[in-house]
């Protein structure tokens, strides 16, 4: 009685509450934001993002997060201020529809005119890597790919000639910059540094830089880390901002770091790892600990007793050139196995992938967020635990993994954590035999599955423009199992099943005026025996080892460059040891390199087995096959080997072997690194094409075409669709 | 009992230093318990998930029907994190509501000045005596006429003084009640009032004085007491924006120190 007595008493005290209140969700709110949302506010002050959305519809919604994410004193504000969630869900929605209008006009206003008429309102390019068109073919004549067999017979279905080499990164930048290797300077996954006779990556370029900034006695060093892009030339999606077409770019190879474009895009192969490799996975066993391995590392998983094991998880190097470590606890019972990793607990069962784990490094004051999956495995039975690399936070990204940076942001927050890694499916782990076959069979499909989820998001919310996305399961299965064949039920033959589905799906959701572009990079063959070019050079004289030096294992070390004329590097190149442009060239350029040139082809064109087969089926020299200003930076000769041979592992990296030609014996017996002529790519279309010798620099024109813009002049491709020609 | 301990050091200091102290481990205490007895698993999830439909809504701000979608889906998120935060809600909000009770009563009003009158209002049951049959009697307070009757509500007001400014005690038609600083042992709530009825509710509301009761008299009473402003980073703030504030400032510290998603 007192209560209501006195609440009605102290109405004129109850405004002031009321008041206060008021004063304090905007404290809360506030603090909240800038707790939250600095990076946000940060990029956007910097004016680093590309996006052109004004402030004021920005700090409602930023309202928004910060209301949803209440921290009071107790639970119970969350109730009031939830109510701000709805207000501004409403007044977001409302503002869209009231400026939808003024910004549809400002677009039509500033875009530019198409310049022939569209024959698509969207198009969609579903890229298989690896997909084969002579299996494709074989199944489809036995029935077993409906949906590709609608396209082949309803549109189009026809090989599509790669790039020399056939290798990913080469053929998606010619796909999606429409140009040759000598344009857009990618020949393979690695890159020679000439002078120092060193492999790096021909893609991404990371550094830091340092700039000085004081007065006089007073300096201060600031360094700061870049990524940059190596490919050049102009992705085809960058030039349909003009003309008011967006994009979503999901997953295609060399986009990394990504580039600004109407629309959104989630790089794909050559994402780093947190430990700055194209992927590194971590073994824990109580055997040898910090042995390096091709593609992985060995950790120390120390026993304490009968049920509990402990060891370090090595993260991102510190400013101070340590690594950065997260303490791990396996404990097993007979109930249940946990695994402790930093402050997250999570139970294991034996032989299954956990769901992704988000740990947190600490670099000085910085936080790093990973996240990674966990697998036990016995060995020799002892535990033994496998980490997957340490796959960029999607969520809380420490590099720039998308564009506009919330757009990873965006999906993880709808899907929930994925693979951010270039090359996510664990190959290395597999050929090491640090997981078994169905582990690295779930991590493919779950990848794939996250990957889906991703691309059927993008076509629901795309209804005109662009949607590209590229799926690696189909490439990295074939790697991996096409020694088991294409017989029912084995690996490949699944997978083929899959892409189907997914195509039929796709299918599904296309409207009338929607194009489907189905394509792969390249195909597939095997590879059972591995070619040492740089040991082939030792031999016939053209390599020279230091004295006392029998093999080299990786990076020339132990080569006489005073006396070697031309050294093998990356998965197909030959390079002359030229004078001035090599660090200790030797060999005049001119006349006497282009006779060297020919010898080496020729007598490269007669290597045979001991059994007397041949094993090279083209020398390609660098002038023949690449036109552009990069094409002096590409290796001199192109080496095209016959299927089932590919540089052996060892002299890719600059080793030398101790013998020429030798088995492959590892897991890893599907490739495409031969001469690109026998590992054509796939391209199947619901629009019938211009078939006839369709190659991947004339997809770039083609899509251009079909959405009413007329090709750049620089690109090489010819247009495949509305016959070719461009009103 | 455990606010005066750990109000001690504070005693002679202003007690603006005590309201301080008290939000900002209140903040700590609330967050601790929201972390023990919500499933933050699930609530980060959410979290990222709103996150994430917010980001949808900037991505396609092209787009109204998208966005709308996104709001839609934002609006009903919101409605599962309310859900999610239903349980620590419960269990935080006993602990919540007597902080703020024993905060009110010590910090909400100002004490009984010895120079200036506080207006009384009792209130009867069944129906108001006749004037001349009300009997006041003040203790350490000095009773001002004249009473004002008003039969409809059944209250009779007066004013009255407290001599020495801290304590003292009235009896109407004999009930009788506390005035002043009083409730603890070293009298540090300011009691508002009195109520004879046995309520739980007088836990929450320890600035009500339990009157007791003989005869006719009435069955509560209320004092009209001063309410205390104090001088915050420039501006008057009552206690419960002083509480909120600096509560929430520390529960949002302790959230990013121990990593509490909410």
């Amino acid at each position: 009685m007192y209560l209501i007595k006195s609440t009605v008493c102290r109405k004129a005290k109850d405004k002031q509450i009321l008041h206060d209140l008021v004063v304090y969700c905007l404290t809360n709110t506030f603090l909240q934001w800038i707790f939250q949302r600095e990076e946000i506010i940060i990029e956007r002050l910097q004016g680093n993002s590309k996006c052109r959305i004004p402030f004021f519809i920005i700090i409602p919604l930023l309202l928004v997060t910060a209301v949803s994410a209440y921290v009071g004193p107790g639970a119970g504000f969350g109730i009031v201020t939830s109510f701000l969630v709805i207000l501004n869900a409403v007044f977001a929605s409302m503002l869209s529809a009231l400026l939808w209008p003024i910004g549809l006009i400002i677009r039509f206003v500033k875009r530019r005119r198409r310049q022939c008429k569209q024959l698509a309102k969207r198009v969609i390019v579903l890229g298989l890597d690896g997909f084969s068109p002579q299996i494709a073919e074989i199944m489809m004549d036995s029935g077993q790919l409906p949906y590709l067999d609608t396209l082949r017979k309803n549109g189009t279905f026809c090989n599509l000639q790669t790039t020399c080499p056939g290798i990913s990164p080469v053929a998606w930048s010619s796909f999606q910059t429409g140009v040759n290797p000598g344009k857009h300077d990618i020949f393979d996954f690695l890159a020679p540094d000439r002078k120092r006779y060193l492999a790096t990556l021909s893609s991404v370029k990371t550094g830091t830089t340092t700039s000085r900034l004081g007065i006089g006695p007073f300096c201060l060093n600031r360094s700061k880390s870049f990524v940059r892009l190596l490919r050049k030339s102009r992705p085809f999606w960058t030039l349909l901002r003009k003309y008011g077409i967006r994009s979503t770019i999901l997953r295609v190879p060399i986009t990394y770091p990504p580039e600004s474009l109407d629309g959104q895009l989630l790089s794909g192969m050559c994402v780093p790892d947190l430990r700055g490799t194209q992927g590194s996975y971590t073994l824990f066993s109580e055997k040898d600990s910090g042995t390096i391995y091709a593609g992985g590392i060995r950790q120390k998983l120390s026993k304490v007793n009968e049920k509990l094991w402990t060891g370090e998880l090595p993260g991102p190097l510190k400013c101070d050139g340590e690594c950065s470590v997260i303490p791990l606890e396996l404990k097993i019972s007979e109930k249940c196995i946990t695994l402790k990793i930093g402050d997250r607990k999570i139970s294991l069962s034996e032989g299954v992938l956990s769901a992704w784990v988000e740990l947190t490094f600490k670099s000085g004051r910085k936080k790093i967020k990973a996240i990674s999956r966990f697998c036990l495995t016995t060995e020799n039975g002892c535990p033994s635990i496998y980490s997957t690399a340490l796959h960029i936070d999607p969520f809380s990204p420490s590099l720039p993994i998308s564009h506009p940076v919330y757009y990873s942001k965006y999906l993880a927050g709808l899907f929930g954590p994925f693979a951010t890694l270039g090359l996510a499916e664990d190959t290395w782990a597999l050929n090491n035999s640090a997981v078994s076959e169905n582990t690295f069979l779930d991590q493919a499909w779950s990848i794939f599955e996250e990957r889906e989820k991703m691309y059927f998001d993008a076509l629901s919310r795309t209804r005109r423009g662009l949607v590209v996305c590229v799926f690696d399961t189909s490439d990295r299965i074939q790697h991996m199992f096409w020694g088991q064949g294409t017989a029912q039920d084995t690996p490949v033959y699944n997978m083929y099943l899959r892409m189907d589905e997914l195509i039929g799906r796709t299918l599904s959701e296309m409207g009338k005026d929607d194009m489907l572009v189905v394509m792969s990079d390249h195909g597939f063959t095997s590879f059972h025996t591995c070619i040492d070019f740089n040991r082939w050079l030792l031999e016939n004289g053209y390599l020279v080892l230091k004295n006392g030096v029998e093999t080299v294992d990786t990076s020339f070390k132990g080569v006489d460059w005073s006396n070697t004329r031309a050294w093998s590097m990356g998965l197909a190149g030959i390079m002359l040891n030229i004078k001035g442009r090599e660090g200790s060239g030797i060999v005049e350029p001119g006349s006497e390199a282009e006779k060297l040139l020919s010898e080496i082809a020729d007598k490269l064109l007669l290597l045979e087995t001991d059994e007397g087969e041949r094993v090279i089926n083209a020398v390609y020299p660098a002038s023949d096959i690449y036109q552009g200003p990069y094409s002096n930076r590409a290796p001199d000769l192109v080496i095209g080997t016959k299927s089932g041979f590919r540089a052996g592992w060892g002299c890719v990296t600059g080793g030398v072997g101790s013998k020429v030609i030798y088995p492959n014996s590892r897991r890893w017996n599907g490739d495409h690194c031969h001469d690109h002529k026998l590992v054509p790519g796939t391209l199947a279309s619901n629009m019938k094409l211009d078939s006839e010798n369709a190659s991947i620099l004339d997809i770039a024109p083609t899509i251009l075409r079909v959405l009413g813009i007329r090709p750049p002049s620089y690109m090489e491709g010819k247009v495949l669709a509305g016959n070719g020609k461009i009103q | 009992m455990v606010l005066d301990i750990l109000l001690l050091p504070f005693r002679s200091l202003p007690s603006i230093w005590g309201l301080l102290f008290i939000s900002l481990l209140t903040g700590i205490g609330m967050i601790s318990i929201f972390r023990l007895t919500s499933n933050q698993e699930k609530i980060s999830r959410l979290r990222k998930k709103m996150l994430g439909e917010i980001f949808g809504i900037l991505l396609h701000v092209s787009s109204p029907a998208t966005v709308m979608k996104f709001a839609g889906r934002l609006i009903w998120s919101n409605t599962l994190y309310l859900l999610y935060i239903i349980k620590p809600l419960l269990v935080i909000a006993i602990p919540f509501m007597l902080i703020w009770g024993q905060l009110d009563a010590r910090y909400g009003t100002d004490i009984v000045d010895q120079n200036t009158s506080v207006t009384v209002t009792v209130e009867y049951e069944d129906s108001l005596p006749e004037r001349d049959n009300i009997t006041l009697i003040g203790n350490g307070i000095e009773i001002i006429q004249p009473l004002v009757m008003v039969d409809t509500l059944r209250q009779v007001s007066f004013r009255i003084i407290l001599e020495d400014g801290t304590i003292g005690s009235l009896d109407v038609n004999g009930t009788s009640s506390t005035v002043g600083k009083t409730g603890t042992w070293n009298g540090a709530l300011i009691l508002r009032g009195f109520d004879t009825e046995n309520s739980l509710k007088r836990l929450f509301c320890p600035w009500v004085d339990k009157g007791v009761v003989s005869g006719d008299g009435p069955i509560s009473g209320w004092y009209s007491l001063k309410t205390v402003r104090y001088e915050v980073l420039g501006g008057h703030w009552s206690w419960l924006a002083v509480f909120l504030v600096f509560s929430s400032i520390s529960a949002i510290a302790g959230a990013k120190i121990f990593d509490v998603k909410v």
